[in-house]
């Protein structure tokens, strides 16, 4: 059930793909269709070749062993090169290889695929001439410029329990990133690597920054950290945290106040 | 995390090892595995030019968007006073929740999921070991509440019948047979408007795992932390994880199935 439509005042089509619901939301006036297009094969050449639940993918073929890194394609080894990276920018706790991925190998770069290529997917409408966008993958979130003039960009940070309501709003113009790794519904993708169990201290972690590829990473990371994750952003300039606790606590960086819609807190300040 | 020493939490020290301040990633652009990708040469071409234009530094400026301004990183007497704070709130608080750890998961069984038992279970078999309910007609509750925990098991998935019930403003809720994992039970409800649209997707049934692997007997920071509060607000789009497990999927659409050949809907 893929939605179309393209408007003089822009686009908004959504499509199915790596598992989940797409929203592409354009609101520049010169968004041409073939952007649009260009962005559904992007995500679609995504999944065909990141799919942990394709087995005959490349990376699950690389997982098995059946295919070598210097055989795979290059951007394979960017996105693996990266999570390298930020293995080591995270202290070992985002490791693509700690988890077991569903297609039966224990490598799983999709909390990194997810943002990196909806990231990508940002550049890719970029060089088409869209500056005031918002992809929406999944619950991961780039946006771009601002939805309508002297607009501001709003985004809503989902209520573990309640699916209408937020438990946060933040707003932002130009780039931003905005990550959630959550556990509403328990399920197997979440794992701490150091011990190998799942995590269930938190209802959800969200992570907001420039870029969703780091974010998406970092979000996955705080998520297995806890308070300790707050205070691994607390250190890294540009990213903020944002956790919801099982307890119904809410707890954030300091820079996170920069993006928080106060207007929404204020008044639910007054409900209380 | 094994770890239960009382790290500070909050004061974060960077010389801990494994977590030093760090410059934020390099996010250029990756020409190489972009250009791999594109089918179409003049839209390579126009990549490769934006590329180029970030690799000279050349930043495109958001239009209208301001450049977010230079935090300040808290000073390090008030990160020295907030490791201060915490310790100090340590100890109170492991004795508090040292005998809080829950044990065991369950299966939280939301409220409101009103099940209809007017049906029997006659139509699909139970095949693996046993649920707890025999009732498939009722609400599926393989391990709720139980003292002892669950344990995991890795055999194909126990499913019990969906229900039908039909309210009096010509909605139809149907729930959908249940699937369990080894993390639990997963079952929704699907409600149907008068129509045969489906109009909302409800979650009966989804496992909480109540066992914490990280036990968080730490102190809880007390900066910059609030009660979690509903707001409603209008909002252009929302950040959260989305259901995506196979066993949700299997519910909704055995609720749908099921629903089809009663009558009440076309979907697919």
């Amino acid at each position: 059930m893929n939605g179309r439509s393209a408007s003089v005042h822009g686009a908004h089509h959504v499509e199915h793909v790596m598992g989940m619901a797409v929203s592409i939301d354009v609101r520049d006036d010169n968004v041409t269709h073939a952007a649009v297009e260009t962005v559904v094969a992007w995500l679609h050449h995504v999944d065909a070749t990141f799919s942990t639940y394709k087995l005959d993918s490349p990376i699950s073929a690389l997982g098995r062993g059946e295919l070598a890194l210097t055989d795979a394609p290059d951007v394979i080894t960017d996105v693996l090169r990266r999570c390298e990276e930020l293995k080591i920018d995270t202290g070992g706790v985002f490791d693509v290889y700690a988890v077991p991925a569903p297609n039966g190998t224990t490598l799983d770069p999709s909390g990194f695929v997810k943002g990196w290529s909806i990231e990508t997917a940002a550049r890719v409408l970029e060089s088409f001439g869209c500056h005031n966008f918002c992809i929406n993958a999944g619950g991961d979130i780039v946006v771009r410029g601002r939805p309508a003039p002297r607009e501001q960009w709003s985004i809503g940070i989902r209520h573990p329990d309640e699916p209408d309501a937020f438990a946060a709003v933040v707003n932002g113009v130009g780039r931003l990133a905005v990550a959630t790794s959550a556990s509403y519904e328990r399920g197997a993708h979440i794992i701490d690597p150091r011990s190998g169990l799942p995590t269930t201290d938190l209802a959800s972690a969200t992570v907001i920054g420039r870029d969703l590829g780091i974010a998406d990473a970092y979000a996955t990371a705080l998520y297995v950290m806890g308070f300790d994750g707050l205070g691994l952003l607390e250190h890294r300039p540009g990213y903020d945290g944002f956790l919801i606790t099982r307890d119904d606590t809410t707890h954030w960086t300091t820079g996170f106040d920069r993006y928080r819609a106060t207007s929404v807190r204020d008044a639910n300040a007054r409900r209380e | 995390m094994t770890d239960q020493s009382p790290r500070s939490t909050y004061g974060w020290d960077s010389s801990v090892a494994g977590y030093p301040a760090h410059p934020p990633l390099d996010d250029k652009l990756d020409t190489r595995s972009t250009l791999t990708f594109d089918p179409h040469a003049d839209r390579a071409a126009r990549l490769a030019r934006l590329t180029q234009r970030r690799a000279g530094g050349q930043e495109l400026p958001p239009p209208g968007g301001r450049v977010a301004p230079r935090r300040r990183h808290p000073s390090k007497r008030s990160r020295v006073a907030a490791l201060g704070l915490s310790l100090a709130t340590t100890g109170g608080l492991t004795y508090a929740f040292a005998s809080s750890a829950d044990a065991g998961a369950t299966s939280a069984a939301l409220p409101g999921a009103a099940v209809s038992t007017a049906d029997s279970a006659t139509t699909l078999t139970t095949t693996s070991p046993s649920t707890s309910s025999s009732s498939a007609a009722t609400a599926p509750s393989t391990t709720t509440g139980s003292a002892t925990g669950r344990t995991p098991t890795t055999t194909a998935p126990t499913t019990t019948a969906p229900t039908t019930s039909a309210s009096a403003t010509g909605t139809t809720t149907v729930n959908g047979a249940a699937f369990t994992n080894r993390f639990g039970t997963v079952q929704v409800q699907a409600v149907f408007g008068a129509d045969g649209k489906l109009t909302a997707v409800n979650v009966l049934q989804l496992p909480t795992d109540r066992k914490s692997v990280a036990i968080n007997n730490r102190a809880v920071p007390t900066l910059n932390s609030e009660a979690l509060t509903t707001q409603s607000a209008k909002v252009h789009t929302v950040s959260g994880a989305t259901y995506t497990s196979q066993d949700y999927a299997k519910s909704l659409q055995s609720a749908i199935d099921t629903a089809r050949a009663k009558g009440i809907t076309k979907l697919a």
